[in-house]
């Protein structure tokens, strides 16, 4: 509780330094506008924000889920097979290795400017952590876990779904939620490619009428989505997993 | 006489871990009566637990043979022979007691009477438990109970109760010898407290150093049921006292 306040305090205690410093220094709206102006920007585009920001939502959602499945996918075959592994895996790191932010322009070029090339580049935001963090979940299983399960002839199936699969929720949560932040910036780039609608696209207009207010309003609603939908994900951890399963996420 | 439960024969064990050969177990002949209560002791890393791999199945001897049943090891394993007990019970975390206890029979499909069970380890009102809520000496009964759901004749337990105090070390030795009685298995118990071992088994095999051989299996006289007063005894000190000696023996030898 305590903290928190000073959390707080910090926070209006900044809000209001910012405020102050760009009264008094006269900085200029288009280089650094005032919180107050900020929430003044909110308030007027409201309607069009909240129909970028829907849009938005949409793609990050959509492109979530189709990376974290693919991910999860690819991650139970690499467990059930050596081969794959070998295969995916590198591939995985690949495809770390080539900033996904360059390859972008490419996806508009193979998938057209409509919300395919969106869900593509959230989607391929999101695999990489889903597929490590589950990997990691379910390949690490207790010897004496094999040993008990090797000692009465247990099915690969029995190991995967009686050990495998509950060992490995907590990685699974610590990769989603990885995969969540990563995939709102997914979908920002993916707008910045050419877009009708999203918060991404404001931006981008917002930035090139000098309209930095609302460059930060949109930016402030984004975070704000973040958030929400790295909350809902906490939100069902807490609910599904006793705390002492919970692995902590790091960066 | 009816068939021995488990027949070790000249058996021997090496690994190879990374280039070099570990030669664990040097040569082990043994014959386990059906329904007979073995204690296992030896010095660390002598290869008790590598010859309770052996039985279950999970690790091939590279000499000699090992017959469980009648049958090799594999066999034993594809008819579910050994009940396996570690020293850390190794529950999974997200099950509770109830469904730890069931977990193996749930594996091979056969019907465990759960409550019959924790009540015989005196568990009662703890089948919602989590593992992490439980003691250690409450966590380990559940890993017997683990053992005993699917019915094995053959219990393989490696030190189960090295990682408890003394106190419920001693509980649970007198549960594990009542429950002995009662549902009669053919027992492999390794075991680094000679007390302990002398208190429960029929046989005591003391090991050598790696690559093991026995030195001597000492026979313990000793009537059941028994009870804690049998470690009054001067019997029970004097057959303490040769197992220890017995050890010393595989002491000096690797001094020297
Ligand atoms: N899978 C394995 N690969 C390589 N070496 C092994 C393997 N398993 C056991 N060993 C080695 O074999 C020897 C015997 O091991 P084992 O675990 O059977 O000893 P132990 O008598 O049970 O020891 P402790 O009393 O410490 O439990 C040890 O030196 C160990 O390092
Ligand atoms: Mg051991």
């Amino acid at each position: 509780m305590k903290g928190s306040a000073v959390t707080t305090a910090a926070i209006v205690g900044g809000l209001i330094l910012w405020e102050a410093l760009v009264r008094l220094l006269h900085v200029p709206a288009y280089l650094l506008p005032a919180p107050s102006a900020i929430a003044l920007s909110i308030w007027t585009f409201h309607h069009v924000l909240a129909i970028d920001a829907w849009y938005t939502t949409y793609e990050i959602l959509l492109g979530f889920a189709l990376g974290a499945g693919i991910g999860f996918a690819l991650a139970v075959l690499v467990t059930f097979s050596r081969v794959l592994d070998r295969i995916v895996m590198p591939a995985a790191v690949l495809t770390q290795i080539v900033p996904k932010l360059a390859v972008a322009p490419l996806f508009v070029v193979w998938f057209g400017t409509g919300l395919a090339p969106k869900l593509a580049i959230t989607a391929l935001m999101a695999i990489f952590p889903v597929l490590l963090n589950c990997v990691a979940g379910l390949v690490t299983v207790d010897r004496r876990w094999r040993e008990l399960f090797d000692s009465v002839c247990a099915s690969r199936w029995q190991l995967f779904f009686k050990i495998q699969l509950p060992n490995s929720s907590p990685y699974v949560f610590a990769g989603l939620k990885v995969g969540m932040t990563l995939a709102v910036v997914g979908a920002i780039v993916g707008e910045w490619m050419g877009a009708d609608h999203g918060l991404g696209n404001e931006m981008l207009i917002a930035n090139s009428q000098l309209h930095t207010d609302l460059v930060f309003a949109s930016l402030l609603v984004l975070s704000a989505i973040g958030l929400v939908l790295f909350g809902i994900i906490a939100l069902i951890e807490d609910m599904t997993l006793p705390k002492y399963r919970r692995v902590s996420v790091v960066g | 006489m009816t068939e021995p439960a488990v027949v070790l024969d000249h058996v021997a064990v090496r690994f190879q871990a990374n280039g070099s050969a570990i030669h664990a177990v040097g040569d082990v002949t043994i014959s386990v009566a059906d329904n007979e209560f073995l204690a296992l002791i030896g010095p660390s890393g002598c290869g008790k637990t590598t010859l309770l791999k052996l039985v279950s199945g999970l690790v091939q001897p590279s000499g000699g043979a090992v017959t469980v049943y009648g049958g090799t090891a594999a066999q034993a394993r594809r008819k579910r022979l050994c009940g396996l007990v570690f020293q850390e019970p190794a529950l999974l975390p997200w099950r509770t007691v109830e469904a730890n206890v069931r977990l193996v029979a749930e594996i091979i499909g056969r019907r465990a009477n759960v409550q019959e069970l924790v009540e015989l380890v005196g568990l009662s009102g703890f089948e919602r438990a989590f593992p992490h809520e439980l003691s250690g000496g409450m966590q380990q009964r559940v890993g017997l109970c683990r053992a005993l759901a699917f019915d094995p004749p053959i219990l393989l337990m490696d030190e189960p109760f090295a990682a408890l105090d003394l106190l419920t070390r001693e509980t649970l030795s007198a549960e594990l010898l009542r429950i002995w009685e009662t549902r009669r298995k053919t027992v492999l118990f390794v075991t680094h407290s000679i007390p302990e071992a002398v208190l429960l088994a029929d046989r005591v095999v003391v090991l050598t150093q790696r690559p093991s051989r026995i030195v001597d299996v000492v026979a313990v006289d000793l009537p059941r049921p028994r009870s804690a007063e049998v470690e009054e005894s001067p019997a029970f000190a004097a057959l303490v006292r040769r197992v220890k000696d017995l050890l010393r023996t595989t002491q000096d030898r690797a001094v020297r």
